[in-house]
């Protein structure tokens, strides 16, 4: 039978993700570091966010909405594309979409900050007084990785010593420019600038600049991204983010602090049963001295009954989640009764 | 000697690769090219190799950024190749 599938413009039926989800499965993701360093957020004892089964679960919540993932971006102005299909070649062709659908969801690293870089290599102070200004030299070799490049400052006082992290940055910019970063990171990125940022909604473009400008374990990059996370979790705007690749970091950093309430209420809404399931998995894995933990791991629960337990143990909105239960199981009664 | 056996078009008598500044810029506004050239070239002229660049005046941070491709100028010292005055101030700099 031809069916006719317009690219960019919707035949897919909703349905479709949910049954992309239960055939890609249990399919190994692992979150790959942007630029340089290793992707290796974790302390030894608790799971690290680059792990196997955390970033297996944290991606099966980020869900797979072709249309979001897809949107397009604002480029000039083509009138859609019509091609005639098959169902076999319309099902290739939504394979081929869930694949690069699966690359753009790739997460990027959640790292702790790093070190300030405070090595003083000489003090010549013969040096004194001879200059009036600073002078900055970075090592242009074109095969050293920008990790270990030698960027080192001269001050006037005689004093050399290693470029601090932000000098690093932005000499590495001006000789090797990146696409979408700026020598001087935009005046956006400040804390009274980032709160207009949230009123128009614009968290995902704005956690895009930030990866863009940004290395993923400099101060900045995380307190952008803290600022975009407790904004999103006071207004319960979950869903700016579901679909996007900055869901796994929003998950983790929520669950690390404790605040999974208004997530779970809202995927409760959503009837997303699963993710609310693998929500509290993950939170069971980081947080194993917990109440509901030991409950969990004795009797073996699934389901429901997970979420019940959790429920009483560990949240503050205990009665909100209750109502959105009874709601979603009142649902579900209708829905098999009719 | 003439060194390396370069293409160059001039055929010298004598003259040595030298790692000097070549200026470059707007008026009042100058800017330096570290460059690996043979002594008789003209000063903004044909160069072999450029190995790095300063820019003289103090930016936005107060800072004179100098960009040097070690890994090229070792090798163009290895080859025997002399310097500046003002070049050796720069590489006397960072050590």
């Amino acid at each position: 039978m031809a069916a006719l599938g317009a690219w960019g413009s919707a035949a897919v039926p909703a349905r479709l993700s949910r049954v992309a989800r239960a055939l890609w499965g249990w399919h190994a993701r692992r979150g790959l570091g942007q630029d340089a360093g290793a992707a290796d957020g974790g302390k030894a004892a608790k799971p690290a966010f680059a792990d196997e089964a955390v970033q297996k679960l944290l991606y099966k919540m980020t869900g797979l909405n072709l249309q979001k993932v897809f949107r397009p971006v604002k480029k000039e102005l083509k009138p859609p594309k019509y091609k005639l299909m098959t169902e076999a070649q319309l099902e290739e062709a939504t394979r081929k979409a869930i694949e690069e659908a699966k690359e753009k969801l790739i997460m990027p690293p959640v790292l702790n900050e790093r070190e300030p870089i405070d090595d003083v290599l000489a003090e010549d102070k013969f040096l004194e007084g001879t200059e009036t200004t600073k002078y900055v030299f970075t090592d242009l070799t074109y095969s050293t990785p920008h990790r270990e490049r030698f960027i080192v400052v001269r001050e006037p006082n005689g004093v050399l010593r290693k470029a601090t992290w932000e000098e690093r940055d932005r000499m590495i910019q001006i000789f090797f420019p990146k696409e979408g970063r700026r020598v001087i990171p935009p005046v956006v990125f400040k804390d009274e600038h980032l709160v207009t940022v949230f009123q128009q909604d614009r968290h995902e473009d704005i956690l895009n600049m930030c990866i863009a400008q940004f290395e993923p374990d400099s101060p900045d990059y995380i307190r952008v991204h803290h600022r975009t996370y407790d904004d999103i979790e006071k207004h319960a705007k979950y869903d700016l983010l579901r679909s996007t690749r900055h869901f796994g970091g929003m998950v983790w950093y929520l669950v690390n602090r404790k605040k999974t309430d208004g997530l779970l209420i809202d995927m409760i809404h959503r009837d997303l049963l699963d993710d609310t399931t693998s929500l509290i998995t993950l939170y069971h894995m980081l947080h194993p001295e917990c109440q509901s933990a030991k409950e969990a791991k004795e009797g073996k629960l699934q389901g429901v009954d997970l979420i019940k337990v959790f429920v009483k143990t560990e949240s503050q909105k205990e009665g909100y989640i209750q109502l959105a239960l009874q709601a979603y199981e009142e649902a579900m009664a209708t829905s098999t009764a009719s | 000697m003439v060194q390396l056996g370069s293409r160059l078009l001039k055929g010298y008598r004598g003259g040595h690769v030298v790692i000097r500044f070549a200026l470059g810029g707007c008026t009042n506004r100058p800017f330096f090219r570290i460059v690996a050239a043979h002594s008789r070239r003209a000063r903004d002229g044909k160069y072999l190799e450029q190995l790095g660049c300063l820019d003289p005046l103090p930016n936005t941070h107060g800072e004179r950024v100098a960009g040097l491709n070690l890994e090229r100028l070792r090798h163009w010292l290895g080859c025997g190749a002399q310097l500046s005055r003002p070049a050796e101030k720069l590489l006397g700099r960072p050590g």
